[in-house]
């Protein structure tokens, strides 16, 4: 599969990543992307056959442990972490007006 | 920076506190002076020292009682910035950590403690680990202990110039397509990635979560070893850590050569060649002075070694892809400080201000891979070449115990040095990958350079939980090879 890599594929994969790619920087920034993607494009001349997609390495594991609550950090340590903290909660940015 | 003695090893450090030949409050207190001696090298994003004389000091308090003491008692460790230690500031690397602190230890944290190690602060990285010279950090560059205008290798940079520096016996670091071995290599210290699952990544800011492993630094093949072994096991809180005991080095296997069977993959030394004639003569006499201590030399066919970084690169991106995703500025990271924008515009405003370039151009590819009209062709057929590669190393296995090749294709490059197709540096990971692809253990221990100082690493994969065999050959190397000079420092 060869992929024509331009701005405007660029700018709907950037979307779908939740990245802004500035104007000034689209040229740039297409340039490094279609190298990289000329480098994944390499994948095609393996010949692979149907061989199962390996998505883990083939090792033990451990069997799945109880479904339990554990211990869990205070509330206090968490919230230090928090970018805003009120009313014993979270604040985050409204998404419903 | 020379110096006439080296700094002590982990085991040589454990013993001498252990017998009150020194302190552990003399040993952490070296540490801190040779991290604040080479403090322009980049090694440490910052130092605990306050905590880890403590720590040294319950240990020498602890030794006064005649209480027993762990195995790592005393020995001064520092940890790569993206494993959580618990009210230590955690940035991996990246804007988008600023001012988090760990409420928890990381499991292999956790486990350090209670060996007694001295924990002496985190050490430098790559943003996210993405990265082969620890230059995409927000901490700035690490640099070469060999040659301060080189690199040191990536992405646990700042692990291998801590150790190779004397600050501190061993570092921890992680290892996603080589990140503990190609800067062991490149600053002349041990890398050792164990096995996928011998090692929790509880605590680990996650890059791509079925290639990485927590590995060791250390300035012997023995230090690496003792710190894996207090590190490993299994664990209830990572579903990917084996039920296996921890690791225990079979001390029975000697430094022997005699009878090993080391796999030579055909063409690899060749493709070091090309780019640096002085790695392969170094690795070629390594294996020919094996060769003269008894090892047998078995010629081995891998092919598609070209393909296993681009089979990596999607993996581990669109791994990256979503593993990153959690960072929106709402449930994780940086958030923008403008107002007045909608979700999504917050979103990518916080995420496009605080990710690097590199880690953007990661998530754009791994999200490409990922994407609709793309994914078969590219994540699901790296699937298919890390099986087929897998298949092959597995079939090695009938004919050797060890699989040798350059850890990296060349030596340190300059800081300088322009790299506008990112490309040309993830090519420096030829050699790494495959031990994270099949998730099998490595090792990398510095070699002689025939030609100028700047170190070499040969690099040794195992099958499958066989670190013992890796030790085994290490030592092999380090008896064969004899003591290595301390780094020189500065520019050349």
């Amino acid at each position: 599969m060869t992929v024509h890599v331009d701005q405007a594929l660029l700018q709907h994969v950037a979307k779908l990543a939740r990245i802004e790619v500035a104007s000034e920087q689209a040229a740039a920034t297409t340039a490094a992307f279609a190298a990289m993607v000329a480098m994944a494009e390499r994948l095609a001349d393996v010949e692979v056959g149907d061989l199962e997609p390996m998505q883990h390495p083939d090792h033990p594991y451990p069997d799945a442990r109880a479904d339990e609550a554990g211990a869990v950090l205070p509330p206090q340590a968490l919230e230090a972490n928090a970018p805003r903290f009120g009313a014993g909660g979270f604040v985050v940015p409204r998404v419903v007006e | 920076m020379s110096r006439e003695t080296p700094p002590m090893g982990v085991l040589a450090t454990a013993q001498a506190i252990a017998r009150g030949e020194q302190s552990a409050e003399a040993a952490t207190r070296a540490a801190l002076d040779a991290a604040d001696a080479h403090a322009d090298l980049g090694a440490f994003v910052e130092l605990d020292a306050d905590g880890a004389l403590e720590t040294a000091r319950a240990v020498d308090a602890a030794r006064a009682r005649g209480e027993a003491l762990g195995p790592l008692a005393g020995v001064p460790i520092s940890l790569k910035d993206n494993i959580a230690a618990r009210d230590w500031a955690l940035s991996a690397g990246s804007r988008m950590l600023a001012g988090y602190r760990s409420p928890f230890d990381a499991t292999v944290t956790e486990r350090l403690r209670a060996a007694g190690a001295v924990l002496l602060g985190r050490v430098n990285m790559d943003e996210f680990g993405m990265g082969s010279a620890t230059t995409t950090g927000v901490a700035g560059p690490a640099r070469n202990p060999w040659d301060a205008e080189r690199v040191a290798g990536g992405s646990s940079g700042g692990s291998a110039v801590a150790v190779a520096i004397g600050a501190g016996a061993a570092s921890l670091g992680t290892d996603t397509g080589g990140s503990v071995r190609l800067p062991a290599a490149l600053c002349g210290v041990v890398g050792l990635k164990p096995t996928y699952g011998r090692v929790s990544r509880y605590g680990v800011v996650a890059y791509a979560s079925s290639l990485e492993q927590v590995g060791v630094l250390a300035r012997d093949v023995d230090g690496a070893a003792a710190v894996l072994a207090a590190i490993s096991g299994a664990c209830p809180l990572d579903a990917t850590a084996a039920p296996l005991p921890p690791f225990s080095p079979r001390s029975s296997d000697g430094a022997d050569a005699a009878g090993l069977r080391i796999g030579v993959p055909e063409g690899f030394v060749d493709k070091a060649r090309a780019a640096d004639p002085a790695v392969a003569e170094a690795i070629d006499a390594a294996l020919a002075g094996l060769r003269d201590a008894g090892a047998t030399l078995v010629p081995v066919r891998l092919e598609e070694l070209d393909a296993a970084v681009a089979a990596y690169y999607v993996i581990a991106t669109a791994e990256a892809s979503t593993n990153l995703s959690r960072y929106d500025g709402v449930r994780y990271g940086h958030r923008t400080s403008e107002t007045g924008l909608g979700l999504g515009e917050l979103i990518a405003r916080s995420r496009t201000e605080s990710f690097g370039d590199e880690v953007q151009r990661r998530i754009l590819l791994g999200t490409f891979a990922l994407s609709a009209g793309y994914h078969d062709a590219f994540y699901a057929r790296a699937g298919q070449v890390r099986r087929k590669l897998a298949n092959a190393v597995a079939g090695a296995w009938d004919d050797c115990d060890v699989l040798a090749m350059p850890t990296s294709p060349v030596r340190a490059w300059r800081l300088d040095q322009r790299f506008d197709d990112p490309t040309a540096v993830y090519a420096m990971d030829v050699f790494t990958v495959l031990a994270n692809l099949c998730g099998l253990p490595a090792l990398s221990v510095p070699v002689r350079s025939a030609g100028d100082a700047m170190p070499i690493g040969l690099q040794f994969m195992a099958p499958a939980f066989e670190e013992a065999t890796l030790v085994r050959a290490g030592r092999a190397v380090q008896a064969w090879r004899g003591a290595l000079p301390m780094p020189t420092g500065g520019p050349r």
